[in-house]
């Protein structure tokens, strides 16, 4: 027996988390294709299996995994810019068919895992938090109509009229936010099914909406900005994790002045190649969308960053390329430094894009998230 | 020979001493013995007290964790959407929070189950972080109903491990539980605090506890008064949020006047102890004489033979401290038991597991056994000083100044008396100061008692001649001759047998204001309710269908139902009894009441308020103030009608009509109900009959109105054992002060007995000579003691009992205490003149004689 | 005022008296002396004549009601109790009739007492008390505790004792009062030997004529003053 700090609970309840997502040790699955068992009377993710709206902006508990994220770039009248992340993860402890129901108002079968941070470009300064909350209605938990997801005070919640309000404050960074879609939502993949890797069911229901008008104010330690932007929402569920050889991904989220949206992945794997299943959408400004195989782009790294809270080796700067849509484009962070170091650790942060689309030029602003690079978490547990 | 060259290197006055003591060593037994018990009762009370306040403290700590505040709302609990509400509004150092007692039904040891979240939870409490092996046992233990942590060694104690179902009692309600995982400590105090709770997630508590939607309380860490303020302004009426630890609640505040009363009492032993050491030392002293005069007329100093009788007197300190200190430790394990048991009956739920060895109370031990016996020292020091360098003293010199010393110790203790009394009429509730008075004036009697006994044995010359001859004459004779060195242990001998009156007084008082009380209380036949610690009452609802099935019961008269509850007042959190028929018949039961008679039901139902002596005396509360309930429809203004005697409870109750209960708070439960049954039924049959038809429902206790007494009794006699060890203790230590003043006086009257023995007494009647002084000795001691033990009594219960606990106690006199007491005083003496009266009978005349 | 004389002790009108019960004693009238550096005196009276309380004024033990006593210049009655033992500590020698040894402790620490609260050092201590015992005949019974020794051999370690540490005077009270003739006899000349000796003046109080051999000169106490014989 090991003693803990008071993290402790914290930490292994992340643990659950963060299987799906990256701790490839505490997955089970076999990597023979078509030989995922069922986890624990977990549902997996099928191909014909349709996004419904408004039911599939809830939460989605015959799934393990499903988390919404918002995240978005910002700025006030004098262009000072900012990035904020405002993510909510639910894991599911027992699947829903074990077939107990409780009486307790604050039973639950499932954790609630949120982060917010908020990149201030001009200080230069990325501010991080995480929570943890029980799924109770309570205190936090998610609707599909109209479309809430809540821990404690960290809240999204949906308007008469589709704007969605998301607010979240902690440690004096606040955010509160007003987002109007515009695009979307938009299915990912097959219509929605996300194919991870060669099992069918090493997949995920993956739906976004890549374009919300943003208004509303930042605050940072008692300063607040009335800023204007544009948002992205990502909401994915899932009962599979990565597979064996997957190490992590670098994934970016990215919104042009020309009115196209890109969302692209690569699957990074313990040979240092790219995974076959690592893919893409681009979305055009009338919000028709085609999906990216691996071979429909690249993405190079072009420089790199070592974290000084990890160590971890980040590439920082990219070349991505999409040359069916004749686009160039070099993506490099507003600032170096957007490591969450919380129960696990990733980058995610705001990015900036120059380059040619058809000729033109076109700049715009995204989010990428790297993970893998720091040393795994796993092992310390 | 060796002994009597012992110290060759030592200073001179050592040398002396430790040469002396080697020559007697009898009477330095004695005296080392005598320093040695005071300290290790002194000692074994602190450890006792330390070690049942440090698992209170941990415990409480441990449930109360790092809260600041306490959001709460009387019986009805804090509902979710409540808490929910104060998350959504960003207060998040709140945690959910179900506190009951659970017993596992295979031991019987309470304990308490205390229901966590373990997100919510994680600023406020250590435990709730579990070892390896922890992903598994935390999904079952969030997720799966019924799961619960235990501490490794509570969990041994309970022979159960990991995936074990077992059986705990919830408030009479049997609940399968399994053990999830167990708890590591992260130190050895916090394995203490573990050692009495049962762990569980919020939702297994709230389910385990039949509450659905609502918590017990919301602990909360608040930084100011402007988080408070903002908190406050989050909630609905009828809740309360008060601070944490500055209040400790009232079970605290009790036991801390227990402890503070043994601890008292501790030092009372010790102060009998001092006394056998200032009569000891003052003999050594006396029987010196001759020695300090040659040294002084050799040229020692008076200042050298001043430290020389304290170096005296701390090389007793030492030697008899580190003994007692060992001898503290080894009693201090086996009190922890009594003190914990009395703890665990009238106030809490504790298990001490470990007895720690508090530092402190080594401390205390050493600083009173060292200090102790140099005070007692110093004033035979003072006298051996200022002896004149003479080559002979006279003995009629010495004890002339004895006598001296004998009328002025009587004037001394005349002012001790006279400012202990004047301490106690100081209006003040602070127990300690009470105890001063107290103590001040007992040591007041015990400086008196030397001219007392003076008279006494004047008195008796013309009996003891009656009685025994001239022979008789000249052992009253010489113990008011001889106060020199039998006016200290007449003293330390009254003392303690006054001690022992006043207790055993104060007992027995105690004891027959409880059974009068009861016989007027108790109306009903038949007692119904939920099993809880030994004297507190319960506050776990009685199932409704019991109530239904008393209701319908042909046999019964009356039903009298009772709903006990803790309520937040403005006054602090106090204990609530609502009643259907809260006035009382018996208008004895009433202190006092500030309407008539007959309007106090109509006065009780609109909503007014009965507090218990206690209560009000703890609170300060007098007829007409108001008390404000906090109440599920807002804070509501209670005027208090009436103040009623109660012995159930030191802690006081608020006493009300169920209905205006129940309309204040959204709580229909029951937690006592008393049957009055149709005259001419069985109480038995009827009593069995009852318990066989609810023990499908709910564990309940069915007891008739004797069994009800009865029990009432045992905890009432459990409380007062380690009371009763210490007199015993107390009557030890003075039993070796006056074996040691005899020997000493015997040694004394080694000649006297020589020049008798030489003319003719036989052994057995220098032997009876003996045994006759030294009962006359203890004669006196009893009679000085029944006035000094009556007087002790009447403090004990009007002063001290008062204040710590707020009870009027009916001072009972019978001759049982007075009579033991005697038994004592004689029994002790005549233990002491044992060994002289022995050594009288062996002893040559010759011997006597050189 | 007489001028200083070579005197080494001077009792100057001594007046005493003692509470009996309701009634007053007087015990000494007015009692004078004056004795020379190295002078053996006798002082010889009844029983009760006020011989011992002389004595006990003489030593700083006890303090007369008026006049004076001073030994080597030094005015005994000008002095404070504690000075009063002080010098006595240094410059006095005492033997008693009884209680004159310390039961507790042997013959050579007996012996060693004045010496050690001196606080001569050890060494010295040994060798000045092995001397004396010696000289005094009992240089083997050094270790042996004062209940061993004869009545005779007690008062020899006193008179060792009142010597070892050179005082100015010694002061002998009926020394050999429990004592059988011809063992009193020895002691005497003991105590006279060893003060000449030494050079000690020495006052003797005795109420037998025997003891008078050994002095330079006697003296009588009689109605509460001293007279010559």
């Amino acid at each position: 027996m090991t003693r803990r700090s008071r993290r402790g609970i914290a930490l292994a309840a992340l643990a659950l988390i963060a299987l799906s997502c990256r701790n490839k040790n505490q997955i089970d699955a076999p990597p023979a294709p078509h030989a995922a068992p069922a986890k624990e009377g977990f549902e997996f993710a099928a191909a014909d299996r349709k996004l419904v709206f408004p039911n599939d902006f809830g939460a989605h508990p015959a799934f393990q995994t499903e988390w919404w994220y918002y995240t978005g770039n910002v700025r006030n009248e004098s262009g000072r810019h900012f990035g904020y992340q405002l993510t909510f993860f639910r894991r599911s402890l027992r699947s829903a068919s074990d077939g107990e129901t409780r009486a307790a108002s604050l039973a639950s079968q499932a954790v609630y895992m949120g982060h917010f941070a908020l990149t201030d470009t001009q200080g230069a300064k990325h501010y991080s938090f995480e929570r943890y909350s029980r799924a109770a209605d309570a205190v936090a938990g998610a609707r599909a109509q109209p479309h809430a997801v809540w821990l404690d005070d960290w809240q999204v919640s949906t308007a008469r009229d589709g704007v969605r309000h998301i607010r979240a404050a902690d440690g004096g960074i606040e955010i509160d936010l007003r987002l109007r879609p515009t695009k979307g939502p938009l299915a990912h993949g097959n219509r929605g099914y996300s194919q991870k890797g060669s099992d069918p069911n090493r997949a995920s229901h993956y739906y976004s909406f890549p374009r919300m008008r943003s208004q509303g104010s930042i605050t940072i330690l008692g300063n607040q900005w009335e800023v204007q932007g544009e948002s992205w929402m990502d909401h994915e569920f899932t009962s599979s994790g990565l597979a064996d050889n997957q190490i992590g991904w670098d994934w970016f989220s990215l919104q042009l002045d020309n009115g196209f949206d890109l969302m692209l992945f690569h699957l990074r794997t313990d040979t240092g190649d790219v995974d076959p299943y690592s893919s893409g959408t681009i979305m055009d400004p009338a919000g028709l969308s085609r999906t990216l195989r691996r071979d429909d782009f690249s993405i190079e790294p072009t420089a790199h960053w070592r974290s000084p809270h990890t160590h971890g080796d980040y590439p920082s700067r990219w070349t991505i390329a999409v040359p069916s849509a004749d686009l160039e484009i070099e993506v490099t962070p507003v600032i170096a430094d957007q490591e969450l170091v919380h129960s696990f650790v990733y980058w995610e942060g705001s990015v900036r894009i120059s380059g040619n689309a058809r000729g033109k030029p076109v700049a715009g602003f995204g989010f990428a998230e790297l993970t893998g690079y720091a040393r795994s978490m796993a092992g310390s547990f | 020979m060796k002994p009597r060259r012992l110290g060759q290197r030592l200073p001179l006055w050592l040398r002396l001493s430790l040469r002396h003591a080697a020559s007697n060593p009898v009477q330095t037994t004695l005296m080392v013995a005598g320093v040695a018990l005071g300290v290790a009762v002194i000692v074994a009370i602190d450890i006792a007290n330390q070690s049942a306040e440090r698992a209170f403290l941990l415990s409480t700590e441990a449930i109360a964790g790092r809260a600041t505040h306490q959001l709460a709302r009387g019986p009805s609990g804090v509902p979710v959407a409540v808490y929910a509400q104060l998350r959504r509004e960003g207060v998040r150092r709140a945690a959910p929070v179900i506190e009951r007692l659970a017993v596992p039904t295979i031991s019987q040891q309470p304990l308490t189950l205390i229901g966590v979240d373990p997100f919510a939870d994680a600023p406020f409490r250590d435990y709730t972080t579990v070892g390896s092996g922890f992903s598994d046992s935390f999904d079952t233990l969030f997720a799966q109903s019924g799961t619960v942590l235990l501490s490794s060694e509570t969990a041994s104690a309970l022979g159960v491990s990991v995936g074990d179902t077992f059986e705990i009692e919830i408030a009479g309600q049997r609940h399968p539980v399994s053990l999830a995982a167990l708890i590591e400590a992260n130190s050895p105090s916090q394995r203490r605090a573990l050692a009495s709770l049962i762990v569980c997630d919020i939702a297994t508590a709230q389910e385990l506890t039949g509450q659905k939607d609502t918590v017990d309380r919301v602990d909360l860490m608040l930084a100011d008064e402007a988080d408070l303020n903002g908190i406050e302004a989050l909630l609905p009426p009828g809740f309360e949020i008060a601070a944490v630890g500055a209040n400790s609640g009232p079970a605290r505040q009790m036991i801390v006047a227990f402890q503070t009363n043994l601890y008292a009492l501790s030092l009372l032993a010790m102060l009998v102890g001092m006394f056998l050491i200032f009569n000891t030392m003052t003999f050594s002293i006396v029987r010196r004489r001759p020695l300090i005069g040659t040294l002084r007329a050799i040229g020692v100093t008076r200042a050298e033979i001043f430290r020389g009788v304290c170096a005296e007197a701390i090389l007793v300190a030492v030697v008899g401290t580190s003994i007692g200190i060992a001898m503290g430790i080894v009693l201090g394990r086996s009190s922890v038991d009594l003190v914990t048991q009395t703890i665990n009956d009238l106030f809490y739920a504790l298990t001490v597991r470990s007895v720690e060895i508090p530092p402190l109370a080594i401390l205390k031990g050493l600083g009173v056994g060292l200090l102790a016996p140099l005070l007692a020292a110093a004033l035979p020091a003072r006298e051996a000083a200022n002896a004149p360098p003479r080559s002979a003293m006279s003995r009629s010199a010495v004890e002339t100044s004895a006598e001296d010393v004998v009328r002025r110790s009587a004037w001394g203790g005349l002012l001790l008396a006279t400012l202990g009394t004047a301490i106690l009429l100081t209006p003040s509730r602070n127990l300690w100061v009470a105890f001063g008075g107290l103590f001040s004036v007992v040591l007041g009697a015990a400086f008196a008692a030397p001219l007392a006994t003076a008279w006494l044995m004047k008195a008796w010359v013309s009996a003891t001649r009656r009685l025994f001859g001239t022979l008789g004459t000249a052992a009253a004779r010489d113990v008011g001759r001889s106060l020199s060195r039998t006016s200290t242990a007449v003293a330390a001998l009254m003392l303690a047998v006054s001690v022992a009156i006043g207790l055993r007084v104060m007992i027995t008082s105690f004891r027959s204001t409880l059974a009068i009380w009861l016989e007027q209380s108790l109306e009903g036949d038949i007692y119904l309710s939920v099993p809880a610690l030994g004297g507190t009452a319960s506050t776990s609802a009685i199932d409704p269908r019991v109530i239904r099935y008393l209701q319908e019961l042909r046999e019964g008269k009356r039903l009298d139902l009772l709903r006990a509850t803790t309520v937040s007042t403005d006054r602090g959190v106090v204990h609530l009894a609502a009643s259907n028929r809260a006035a009382f018949d018996n208008p004895a039961l009433y202190k006092s009441l500030s309407v008539a008679r007959d309007e106090i039901a109509a006065e009780l139902a609109s909503g007014s308020l009965l507090v218990s002596e206690p209560l009000a005396s703890r609170l300060d509360l007098s007829l007409g103030d108001e008390l404000t309930l906090q109440t599920d429809v807002g804070p509501a203004p209670s005027r208090i009608v009436g103040i009623y005697y109660d012995y159930a409870s030191s802690t006081g109750t608020v006493l009300m009509d169920l209905e205006a209960y129940r309309s204040r708070w959204s709580d229909q439960g029951v937690t006592a109900a008393a049957l009055i049954l149709e005259k001419g039924v069985s109480v038995d049959v009827v009593t069995e009959s009852i318990a066989a038809a609810v023990a499908p429902i709910q564990l309940l206790r069915v007891r008739a109105n004797r069994q009800l007494r009865a029990d009432a009794f045992a905890v009432f006699d459990q409380a007062f054992a380690i009371t009763r060890a210490l007199v015993v203790l107390a009557t030890a230590v003075a039993a070796l002060g006056v074996l040691s003043a005899l020997l000493a006086l015997q040694l004394e009257r080694r000649r006297e007995f020589g020049i008798l023995r030489a003319v003719g007494l036989t052994r057995r009647q220098a032997a009876a000579q003996v045994l006759l002084q030294t009962c006359l000795m203890g004669s006196a001691a009893a009679v000085i003691a029944v006035p000094t033990g009556t007087l002790l009594a009447v403090l004990l219960i009007r002063v001290i009992n008062f204040r710590a606990f707020g009870w009027t106690l009916q001072m009972h006199i019978e001759a049982g205490p007075y009579l033991e007491a005697f038994a004592l005083a004689l029994g002790a003496a005549t233990i002491a003149a044992m060994l002289p009266a022995f050594r009288m009978m062996r002893v040559q005349t010759s011997e006597l004689l050189a | 005022m007489p001028p200083p004389t070579t005197a080494l002790l001077r009792i100057d009108d001594l007046y005493k008296s003692f509470d009996e019960g309701d009634r007053r004693r007087q015990v000494l009238r007015g009692a004078s002396a004056e004795i020379a550096q190295g002078e053996i005196t006798a002082i010889l009276g009844e029983s009760g004549s006020g011989k011992s309380t002389l004595l006990n004024l003489i030593g700083g033990i006890d303090r007369a009601d008026s006049g004076s006593v001073s030994i080597a210049g030094i005015d005994l009655t000008a002095l404070d109790e504690d000075r009063r033992t002080l010098f006595r500590r240094n410059n006095l020698g005492i033997v008693f009739q009884f209680f004159n040894l310390i039961d507790t402790l042997t013959v050579f620490e007996n012996v060693a007492l004045p010496l050690e609260l001196r606080g001569d050092s050890s060494d010295t201590i040994q060798t000045a008390v092995s001397q004396l015992l010696e000289r005094v005949g009992l240089g083997d019974r050094g270790d042996s505790f004062p209940d061993r020794l004869s009545g005779g051999e007690q008062q020899r370690v006193a008179i060792a004792r009142a010597l070892i540490h050179q005082p100015k005077l010694v002061l002998a009270d009926e020394p050999t009062g429990n004592l059988d003739a011809k063992t009193g006899t020895s002691i005497l000349e003991l105590l006279g030997e060893l003060s000449r000796q030494h050079d000690t003046t020495l006052v003797l109080v005795t109420h037998s004529r025997t003891a008078a051999a050994i002095a330079d000169r006697v003296l009588t106490m009689r109605d509460g003053l001293l007279e010559p014989t």
